[in-house]
């Protein structure tokens, strides 16, 4: 496959600009709270494992003395 | 006609029976399920999830007086749905439930659409040829050894077949056009921006656009005026309302097409070559005008989109880490959980791409790939914008192949990359294409052409469709529309 991504040094791509699609005046909305919440028992309904509301993971300090 | 019958309306047929009255959502679902769905659901596998409970409430609660009043429509798996498990076609996400329904999904219910289930695909619409599903390919309902594109296959399928009229489906380099054109139907992918994308599992944000499988023209202009216009959720959505598309049945006289011919002179299948020969005779009886140019071989759109695709989906896919949905591994440490999750989640397709991706993103290499394929990026867009000064719209192929077995590519990155030659310049330019169907080959396989147009050119990408339908139904598309006449029993 990147092989076949050199065939690009086919183009004459000097002086092209990078794309960009999005519009530099990008809609934005007001910043504002909008009413889509998600509470925390249905943020974490889908955690393979999840308590009170939140997301449980393994220990990340180790040797963290109690 | 029955009510068992009604599967075979066209969209707007059976809404406008809904709305006076005449038939019940109920009614207009079931006759897929029970006629097309009994008969070819279980050698095709389009479906992923379907819930009879759901669809029934989903009818109940549909709006009667509205465009869509009751049209059954499938939707490809990596749309959200709160009444159905949205899971990419991807082991790591199996059974998940969305908490919310993707803005588009909200529009067709609020148009009176009756959501059927999840349709299937390429997990995380990567892949065409829908093989790469984690639960299983769907097949061709034409030819069932052979594939029906993808990576929205399922709903391209169940369209063919006659489960529904209208799906959804997400177009990323051709994964809307291309299994249309392998299963006979129609299928759109609008400009960059005119459909919201909140919602849309994200594959390669740049690129990715909801897209639409009907087959009747004006079903697909009615799916597209229900669902374009601004979503203030979506910060990548053109300003303005979207083209009007009212006028699709307005002709072709005085349309310009490209005819790009340098592009279909080798590598493209004589039955393909054929079809575009006799669309662009029907377009010039019309009354359009055709403008041959040469253009820039779509090899190297592959390239560009294969760097820059991959590059946003191995940022994309970050999220799916095992730790707040999905698949998980259990491990002593988080890094251990991470890449045991996810190897494990995620199928082989998938990790080359993200492998590729951040390859070509890494430090040492992002030059070298990335920033060439932007600069490369550009220069499409450029080649289309050229183009439509001279042209309304192109004419191409929307594959080089027909229909291909199950098995043929999967070992080939390479070759499988390359069905999506003709389509994946659309994606990098933004601009809209529409695959239509020329009736079949004399093995019976669907064979098709793509419309092109500039950015909001659906209105004459659909036109030229209608244009194409009309001509068809007395010579080449008999035999494509005729499928929907011959079931049951002639097979």
């Amino acid at each position: 496959m990147l092989d076949f991504a050199a065939t690009l040094d086919q183009l004459d791509l000097g002086d092209e600009e990078l794309t960009a699609l999005a519009p530099a005046d990008a809609p934005l909305r007001s910043d504002a709270p909008d009413g889509r919440t998600l509470d925390p028992e249905t943020a974490t309904a889908n955690a393979p494992e999840a308590e009170a509301g939140f997301f449980l993971v393994p220990p990340i300090v180790e040797n963290l003395e109690p | 006609m029955s009510a068992s019958e009604t599967w075979r309306l066209p969209a707007r047929a059976i809404a406008e029976r809904v709305r006076s009255g005449r038939l019940s959502p109920a009614a207009a679902m079931e006759s897929g399920f029970d006629g097309p769905g009994e008969h070819w659901e279980r050698d095709v596998h389009a479906l992923l999830s379907t819930d009879r409970d759901a669809r029934e409430r989903a009818a109940r609660e549909a709006p009667r007086d509205a465009p869509l009043a009751g049209v059954p429509v499938l939707l490809k798996d990596n749309l959200c749905t709160r009444d159905h498990p949205t899971t990419c076609g991807s082991r790591i996400l199996s059974g998940w439930r969305s908490p919310y329904d993707a803005t588009v999904v909200r529009r067709l219910r609020q148009a009176g659409a009756v959501v059927v289930g999840k349709g299937n695909m390429d997990e995380f619409a990567m892949g065409s040829s829908t093989e790469f599903s984690a639960f299983g390919p769907t097949r061709n309902p034409y030819d069932l050894a052979r594939v029906p594109g993808g990576s929205s296959g399922g709903p391209a399928a169940a369209v063919a077949y006659g489960l529904v009229p209208l799906a959804l489906g997400s177009d990323t380099g051709g994964s809307v056009r291309q299994p249309a054109a392998f299963c006979g139907v129609l299928g759109l992918k609008p400009t960059y921006g005119r459909l919201s994308r909140y919602g849309l599992v994200a594959f390669g944000s740049s690129l990715d656009q909801v897209g639409v499988f009907a087959r009747h023209v004006g079903d697909l202009a009615e799916g597209y005026r229900v669902l374009a216009g601004p979503d203030p959720f979506d910060a990548s959505m053109r300003e303005g309302p979207a083209p009007d598309v009212s006028g699709w049945g307005a002709g072709v006289s005085g349309i310009r097409f490209g005819w790009p011919a340098n592009l279909w002179r080798e590598g493209v299948d004589g039955a393909i070559v054929d079809a575009l020969e006799r669309a662009a005779a029907h377009l010039e009886r019309g009354g359009a005008t055709r403008v041959p140019f040469d253009f820039l071989p779509g090899t190297f759109a592959v390239a560009t989109y294969y760097l820059l695709a991959t590059a946003e989906a191995s940022s994309n896919l970050a999220r799916f880490d095992g730790i707040r949905y999905g698949h998980r591994h259990d491990a002593e440490d988080v890094g251990a959980l991470y890449s045991l999750s996810r190897g494990e989640g995620f199928g082989p397709e998938v990790r080359r791409r993200i492998l590729l991706g951040t390859y070509a993103l890494s430090a040492g290499y992002h030059d070298e790939f990335y920033m060439k394929a932007q600069r490369a990026r550009t220069r499409i867009a450029r080649e289309f914008h050229e183009a439509f000064a001279r042209c309304e719209l192109l004419l191409l192929p929307t594959t080089p192949t027909l229909p291909f077995r199950l098995g043929e590519k999967t070992e080939d990155p390479l070759s499988m990359y390359l069905s999506d030659v003709f389509t994946i310049g659309a994606n990098l330019a933004g601009i809209p294409g529409l695959s239509v169907p020329m009736g079949l080959t004399r093995e019976r396989l669907p064979v098709a052409v793509q419309l092109l147009g500039p950015a909001d050119g659906e209105p004459v990408l659909l036109r030229a469709a209608r244009a194409l339908e009309c001509e068809g139904r007395t010579h080449v598309m008999s035999n494509g529309y005729e499928r929907e006449f011959m079931w049951p029993g002639s097979r």
